[in-house]
């Protein structure tokens, strides 16, 4: 079988999605905005090793614009 | 209380609305939309949000927008040339310097400033320019070569 030269194997190749992604295109999850998209903020408990006797979200959920307020 | 405010990015102007209390990365997000300027720590300690204050790199997520007014910025999405990449960014998309590409933005923007002024830094002096710079995924070889060979490319062009 005669030698033809490898064009791909060995060779260096540039991603498909490589152009994107050093020009700053890409989208990652945090860079989507969509139409009534909501947004989420986590309350996280101040204290490392604790337990939670109650929670009290009445005025987190009284605040305009609020969907949902999620406690566990 | 919102307040009017100038930048210039990229070259273009952006008048836009902000709070004292907001800062440039989340002006550029938000406000601008021009999300190539990724959002990381927020901390000041990974580099993702890096931006060209001027001729500077800073972390975009540290400093005040209302900081910012009237001043040049540069992002990644001004750097291409035209429909051209620079070659920063060609060295970076054949050297394989960009796995996930998050950091990607912030080092390109930070190496760029690094061969402004520094045509032909050493491999040590390419590693403190970026040392600010986190990178999780690619590993810190390819992005060093990347900018090396980028620094040939651009020597090459001004001769």
């Amino acid at each position: 079988m005669s030698q033809r030269p490898l064009h791909i194997i060995g060779k260096a190749r540039r991603r498909v999605d490589g152009r994107a992604k050093v020009s700053g295109e890409t989208r990652f999850a945090d860079d989507l905005i969509l139409p009534r998209m909501l947004f989420c903020r986590l309350l996280r408990s101040p204290l490392p090793h604790a337990r939670i006797v109650s929670i009290d979200a009445s005025r987190a959920k009284a605040l305009p614009g609020v969907h949902l307020v999620l406690t566990g | 209380m919102k307040q009017p405010i100038s930048l210039i990015v990229n070259g273009e102007r952006h008048d836009t609305l902000c709070t004292p209390n907001l800062t440039l990365l989340e002006v550029l997000r938000e406000n601008l939309q021009l999300t190539g300027t990724k959002h990381g720590c927020e901390l000041g300690e990974c580099g993702a949000c890096a931006v060209l204050l001027g001729e500077e790199p800073v972390l975009s997520c540290l400093v005040l927008a209302m900081e910012c007014d009237g001043l040049p910025i540069t992002t990644i999405e001004g750097m291409k040339r035209g429909a051209e990449l620079h070659p920063l960014q060609a060295a970076f998309a054949d050297h394989g310097a960009a796995q996930c590409g998050y950091c990607t933005p912030g080092i390109l923007v930070t190496a760029k400033a690094l061969l402004d002024r520094n045509p032909a830094p050493t491999r040590t002096e390419v590693r403190e320019a970026l040392s600010g710079n986190l990178c999780r995924c690619t590993g810190y070889l390819q992005i060093f070569e990347a900018v090396e060979a980028a620094a040939g490319v651009l020597r090459e062009e001004k001769r």
